[in-house]
C-alpha cells in the first residue's frame, strides 16, 4: 500500500485540485491515453497515468472510482474541468515528467514499497 | 420476482457529441445508487454504458437512444441508433479495429476495445447491424441479488 502523501513527496507531484486526500491508498497504477484501456484496467486501488486532460476523463475516472489521475508531460487541464473534478471527487495531480519516466519511477516506488 | 421492472431510464444521444460522453453512466449511476448498493456492480455497469453510449456519439450519423431499463436483480440496456451500420461485425469486434475519426483518437477514443470492454463486463451481449442502423443490446447482472 502507497499513500497519495508518499507520492506527492518522491514525485514532486502538484495537486490539481482542492480535494486531495494525503491518506488516499492504492498499490498499482496504468498508463494509457487511450479511454476505453483505462476503462478495463483502473479500480479503486490503480491510479491512472494519462496526458488526456478532457472532461471525459472524469467519467472514466469517477466510473470506476480511481484513487487518483495523474496528468503526465506537463499538460494542465481547463479550470472548468478541474472545477468538474473538485464536483465529482475525482483528486487530479499533475507531473512535468513525460509518461515514461514517471511510470518507471513510481513502479520503482511501488516495488520498494512491496519488497521492502 | 428478478423479472419486476423497477424503473426505466432513456437517454437521446446525439451525433458528435463528445465532451458529454460518460454523462449518461454518471447520471445512470446515481439513478441506482438506492436500488444497487454494490460498488463492483456499478463499475462493470458503467463502463458498460459508457462504452454505448461513447459509440453512439463516435460513430452514429444522427446519435441515437439509450434504454435503461432497471429490474430487481438486473439492468438491460438497449441502444438504438439510425445509422450508418456497421458494415462487419466480426470485425467491429475484433480488439484494435476502429473507424473513429482524428477528432475523436485525440481525445482517446478509438482503441478500438470498446464494445469488447461491454462483452467482458457484460453477462448478454447482443449486437445487430445494418445500414439503417445498429442495435446493441445487453445485460448485466446482479448475483448478490437473485
Ligand atoms: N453504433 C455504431 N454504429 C456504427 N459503427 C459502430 C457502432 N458501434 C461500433 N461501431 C464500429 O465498430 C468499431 C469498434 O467499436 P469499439 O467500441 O469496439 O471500438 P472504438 O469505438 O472504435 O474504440 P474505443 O471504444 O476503444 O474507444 C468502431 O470503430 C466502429 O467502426
Ligand atoms: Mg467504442
Amino acid at each position: 500500500m502507497m499513500t497519495l502523501r508518499n507520492l506527492i513527496d518522491h514525485l514532486e507531484l502538484v495537486p490539481l485540485t482542492k480535494n486531495i486526500d494525503m491518506n488516499t491508498s492504492f498499490f498499482n497504477a496504468y498508463a494509457s491515453d487511450l479511454l476505453s484501456n483505462a476503462l478495463a484496467v483502473i479500480d479503486p486501488n490503480t491510479l491512472w497515468i494519462t496526458v488526456q486532460v478532457h472532461g471525459n476523463i472524469l467519467g472514466v475516472g469517477s466510473i470506476k472510482q480511481c484513487p487518483a489521475i495523474i496528468i503526465s508531460e506537463g499538460s494542465i487541464p481547463s479550470q472548468e474541468v478541474i472545477d468538474k473534478a473538485n464536483e465529482k471527487d475525482i483528486q487530479l495531480l499533475a507531473s512535468q515528467l513525460p509518461t515514461f519516466e514517471l511510470s518507471g519511477l513510481l513502479y520503482a516506488l511501488l516495488k520498494e514499497e512491496q519488497c521492502g | 420476482m428478478g423479472n419486476v421492472v423497477i424503473k426505466t431510464l432513456k437517454y437521446s444521444i446525439g451525433a458528435s457529441s463528445y465532451d458529454t460522453v460518460g454523462s449518461k453512466a454518471m447520471q445512470v449511476k446515481k439513478a441506482l445508487r438506492d436500488y444497487f448498493p454494490s460498488k463492483d456492480y456499478m463499475r462493470r455497469l458503467g463502463v458498460c454504458v459508457f462504452e454505448a453510449e461513447a459509440n453512439m456519439a463516435i460513430h452514429t450519423t444522427s446519435g441515437g437512444e439509450l434504454s435503461i431499463v432497471i429490474y430487481t436483480n438486473r439492468v438491460k440496456v438497449v441502444a438504438v441508433d439510425s445509422g450508418p451500420g456497421i458494415r462487419d461485425i466480426d470485425k467491429a469486434l475484433t480488439p484494435g479495429f476502429t473507424t473513429a475519426p482524428e477528432m475523436a483518437l485525440q481525445l482517446g477514443f478509438g482503441g478500438g476495445v470498446g464494445l469488447n470492454n461491454i462483452k467482458r463486463f457484460a453477462d448478454c451481449f447482443w449486437l445487430e447491424s445494418t445500414k439503417c442502423g445498429t442495435t446493441l443490446i445487453f445485460e448485466v447482472w446482479n448475483d448478490d441479488i437473485t
